[in-house]
């Protein structure tokens, strides 16, 4: 009867277990039925919570780059770069007009095409990021401390600057090349002495230990259309890779004239033998006009100087120095996978995707398997540096990002897709459509040596039906795709500013906990910062009036002014007095033809005012700052031109 | 007469630890003060020292000056109050009065002793308390935002609510390590005097002397309930979301509703509604023979925030349910009050005549 028992209650027990296995599953189902329900759960990142990823999409032609979380898709920031912003006085206010200074002039507008992070170890790490402008060939640095732009530096010798700011794998480099082959030195010629005049350069730019930026060297190029680049890492590092197209050298209709050749090239260059030339003297200094633009970090101003001469190397004094590797079909981009051996190529109107070896280049360099040469730059032949052929790899190959995990994911313009292929075996083993038209894709830390494969970013350039319609002018977008789980799942869509070309993202506590709250008052060396209220004060010297304010919760010092005319230009140098986090004040004024101010904590920022017509004016706080926010305020009382109201201004007490 | 007698070893090595204890307000603050706020998620804090006083981070005094001049309190300014520039020669005179003791061994050195320390930090804690009334109560009129009835004064110990800062005071670990100091010299002086006499170890030739020990005890237990009645009446702050109404059991979760109530003995009883606290009071009820000190009510402009029952004024308005649905809503103004009457109807009144309305309504 024991036993008995015994069974039965056992028997009760499994039975209940039974039924309580039959229901999990059946709750678990059901959610993970439906696509929508498993990837709601894992881009769902919870109010008050942060995203795991900080990534980084170039505006393309806003000029700017902004900033996202991961995986939900946020938009977090969008940081001035190469375009004024009237919204925090980017490029409108003295202290940071300098920054779009160039040879040109003033040039409040640029193509940012590739973000690209700086790396330790051939590893993302936090400190900067760099950004291409494409049209007035500069490369900018932005500090991931402030997410401020911190240097800009313009290219000479150069038109389009595409491939472009790919980094070395300790940022010992930043590069540029010219994507537009031109007169070097720019000339007035006929532009279908094309082929015989017209010159590329491929530049290496410096980067110093503390960021700033120099122009190392060029190396003269034949005259074809530079593409996109990418450093060696590993076994490659020394090396760099830049495509290129138009090897045909057309002048006109370059769809059709540049399309004609089987193969175009890839540009190997060895910059560590470059290097050794430019220390034995090869180069040649060239006169040459082109500024350079940084921040000033003490006075938080950005100071411009105008260089004049760069060094250049000739391939036909340095052998060694740059090879060819044939490569089919115009291709796009060029990506290196975190081993470093293996180059993809994106033959863009290629059938196939044709990866180099590193080290069958090395034995093809040494056995010397050339067919030919052009401007002393020797060709490799193409048998003997492929490491295998990618077959259907999709429409328009593009882009290559890499998983760390022995997988390459390439994007397809035309077919609108991304494939996924095994390195080594060269077989395509997933794929899965975007909508529409991607350019390039991103995985976090995918072009380094140490990617964290969780997701694919697709980056499109076409969305028609995708998003609510808003007339003519639609996003751009962004797709974010699960990597991690078996076959490629698409988790999210979500829109961009501009176009996003291509990004850049690492694990948010790389950078979360290096960013600055606020400027440190004491520290701030702006020749018109003022440190309390009591220095407040208005100044006239000439037709100049130097108003030097102060803001702090919950109003302007001074903020009764008097004296101003008609004709003057005055200069508000205002400081906000705050030693708090996120509480910047704004400052903008009635009629200004100019943007407004946004200051932050312990910052000065200059915003000039030329009042056009006599009477009172206020100015106000832009920014809601506290509860009294409306309260902050003030009014210019502006003269007629030649009266004689004295300059006042209230005070403190 | 009898020679002085010594103290034992353990007391001596009592006094050299306090001695070193009250060295520790060099190292740590006395007195720390955090206040958070939704838009201060991190919180703001001050910290007390023995000779200055800064902010638990940079600036963070200078940031709770410029939210203090909306409400007018006075900018707190180290360098103007005189207290830290004296205090520190107080505790490194007690540092080596302690050590003295400790020299001399006799009995009369660590009860003159304990006497000075009690008496100082008793006036030392009597003083803060006065500072902190002062800058809570002696407030700018001429301020931007003015309540009726509400002052501003941190809390000496706990927590309170002051607008929408979430203040909480303690000790400091400096402070903990003085109380720590001459609370040892206390327990010493109790084993000389009390301990020891009744063992008959006082001394070889030596009678206990029960009279003047008693004395002594009944000093330093004074002087321990003058330290211990630093404590006010100022009603604790309401958790809201986390402590239960104490008469009907609920969660205290509107914080535009709560009241409560403080005993004379300094206990703050806490309800989540006025109508819950005054049944709460009726004869029969758990608090119907409560001393009460004071009553406090949240006001509905003012999220949290409990102000003296006779400085608020009510609306009973079918409209408004009060959470335990005597529909009693408080407000600390009575144009406010009126401008949601013309809204939402009902019937002003003041405290009085709430207590009736009250008590009948629910009974009802």
């Amino acid at each position: 009867m024991k036993w008995f028992k015994r069974m039965r209650k056992w028997g009760l027990l499994a039975a209940a277990a039974a039924t309580v296995a039959a229901l999990s599953v059946y709750c678990a189902q059901k959610p993970s039925g439906t696509v929508m329900g498993s990837g709601a759960e894992k881009v769902y990142v919870a109010p008050g919570t942060y995203d795991e990823f900080y990534a980084f999409m170039s505006g393309g032609f806003s000029g700017q780059v902004s900033v996202y979380g991961l995986p939900s898709g946020r938009l977090l920031r969008v940081i001035p770069v190469f375009s004024q912003n009237p919204e925090n006085a980017y490029g409108y206010a003295e202290e940071t007009k300098p920054m779009l200074n160039t040879s040109f002039g003033f040039v409040p507008w640029d193509d940012a095409h590739h973000p690209e992070l700086s790396q330790t170890n051939g590893v993302p790490d936090g400190r900067w990021l760099f950004i291409n402008g494409n049209n007035t060939t500069r490369i900018a640095r932005l500090d991931l401390k402030t997410f401020e732009t911190d240097e800009i530096i313009e290219i000479p010798n150069a038109a389009g600057n595409h491939a472009s700011p790919f980094i070395t794998m300790n940022t010992e480099y930043t590069v540029s090349s010219t994507r537009f082959s031109v007169p070097i030195p720019q000339a007035d010629v006929a532009i279908s002495e094309y082929a015989k005049k017209f010159k590329g350069t491929i530049s290496f730019v410096k980067v110093d230990s503390d960021g700033k930026m120099s122009i190392a060297f060029q190396i003269l190029v034949p005259g074809y259309n530079y593409d996109l680049a990418h450093a060696g890492k590993g076994p490659s590092h020394g090396w760099c890779f830049f495509t290129t197209y138009n090897t045909e050298q057309a002048n006109t209709l370059l769809e059709v004239n540049a399309s004609k050749y089987d193969k175009d090239y890839i540009a190997a260059v060895n910059w560590k033998k470059a290097e050794e030339y430019v220390a034995q003297g090869k180069a040649k200094t060239w006169p040459a006009k082109y500024a350079h633009n940084y921040m000033n970090h003490d006075t938080q101003t950005a100071e411009s100087e105008m260089l004049t001469s760069v060094k250049v190397l000739d391939p036909a004094d340095c052998p060694g120095m740059i090879y060819y590797l044939p490569t089919p079909k115009s291709p796009h981009g060029v990506d290196v996978d975190p081993t470093g051996e293996y180059i993809a190529a994106g033959g863009k109107l290629a059938t196939v995707i044709p990866v180099h070896s590193f080290s069958k280049m090395l034995t093809a360099i040494e056995e010397k398997k050339f067919v030919g040469e052009v401007d002393n730059i020797p060709v490799l032949e193409y048998e003997a540096v492929m490491a295998g052929e990618v077959q259907n790899p999709g429409l328009g190959p593009l882009h290559t990002e890499f998983d760390g995990k022995g997988y390459a994911y390439t994007s397809a313009f035309i077919s609108s897709e991304i494939v996924k292929w095994k390195l080594g075996t060269w077989e395509v083993v997933d794929r899965i459509p975007v909508y529409y038209s991607i350019g390039h894709l991103m995985i976090p830390g995918g072009d380094s040596m140490k990617p964290w494969g969780k997701y694919v970013i697709a980056l499109n350039k076409v969305t028609k039906d995708r998003y609510l319609p808003t007339g003519p002018e639609l996003t751009q977008s962004a797709q974010l795709i699960d990597i991690e789980s078996g076959k490629m799942t698409m988790l999210l869509d979500f829109p961009t500013i501009g176009e996003p070309h291509y990004a850049q993202a690492l694990p948010a506590d790389m950078i979360m906990n290096n960013s600055v709250k606020y400027y440190e008052l004491s520290a701030n060396k702006n020749p018109n910062a003022i440190k309390s209220e009591a220095e407040a004060r208005v100044e006239r010297k000439g037709n100049d009036v130097h108003v030097y304010m102060s803001t702090i919760r919950t109003h302007f010092m001074p903020d009764n002014i008097e004296g101003v005319k008609v004709g003057d230009t005055v200069y508000f140098h205002v400081t906000n007095l705050e030693q708090d986090w996120d509480v910047p004040h704004g400052f903008a004024i009635i009629g200004n033809q100019n943007s407004e101010l946004l200051v932050m904590p312990g910052q000065t920022r200059t915003i000039a005012w030329h009042p056009g017509k006599e009477g009172v004016f206020p100015f106000y706080c832009t920014d809601f700052c506290s509860a009294l926010h409306q309260e902050m305020s003030g009014y210019v009382r502006v003269s007629p031109r030649g009266s004689g109201t004295p300059i006042s201004f209230n005070k403190r007490g | 007469m009898k020679a002085p007698q010594r103290i034992s070893r353990i007391s001596t090595l009592a006094m050299i630890a306090t001695a070193l204890l009250l060295l520790g307000v060099f190292v740590f603050p006395l007195w720390v003060i955090h206040l958070q706020a939704p838009q201060y998620p991190q919180g703001l804090g001050i910290h007390i020292w023995i000779n200055k006083i800064d902010g638990a981070a940079p600036h963070d005094l200078q940031n709770i000056n410029g939210l203090n001049h909306y409400i007018g309190m006075m900018s707190i300014e180290p360098g103007e109050i005189p207290e830290l520039r004296f205090m520190q020669y107080f505790a490194i005179g007690l540092a080596f009065l302690a050590a003295l003791v400790a020299a001399l061994r006799r009995r009369w050195a660590l009860l003159a002793w304990v006497i000075i320390a009690v008496s100082l930090s008793g006036i030392g804690l009597y003083d803060f308390y006065q500072w902190e009334y002062n800058y809570g109560h002696n407030l700018n009129p001429e301020a931007a935002i003015k309540i009726e009835g509400m002052s501003y004064q941190p809390p000496m110990f706990g927590t309170k609510q002051l607008l929408n800062f979430h203040t909480t005071a303690w000790p400091g670990v400096g402070g903990i390590l003085a109380m720590l100091g001459v609370g040892l010299s206390v327990l010493a002086l109790g084993y000389e005097f009390v301990v020891r006499p009744r063992r008959g170890q006082s001394g070889p030739d030596q009678a206990p002397r029960p009279v003047s020990s008693r004395a002594a005890a009944l000093v330093s237990l004074a002087m321990l309930a003058v330290l211990a009645s630093g404590c006010s009446k100022e009603p604790l702050a309401i958790a809201f979301g986390t402590d239960a109404c104490e008469y009907c059991a609920m969660t205290i979760s509107n914080e535009r509703y709560g009241a409560a109530f403080v005993t004379s003995r300094g206990r703050t009883h806490k309800f989540d509604s006025v109508e819950c606290m005054l049944q709460a009071q009726m004869p029969g009820e758990k608090f119907a023979d409560s001393k009460i000190h004071m009553m406090y009510a949240v006001p509905y402009e003012f999220k949290g925030t409990l102000l003296p029952i006779d400085k608020v004024i009510f609306l009973v308005s079918e409209d408004m349910p009060s959470p335990m649905g005597a529909n009693i809503t408080a407000f600390s103004s009575k144009e406010d009050a009126e401008h949601v009457q013309e809204i939402k109807g009902g019937e002003i009144m003041g405290f009085d005549a709430l207590k009736v309305h009250a008590t009948q309504k629910v009974h009802s």
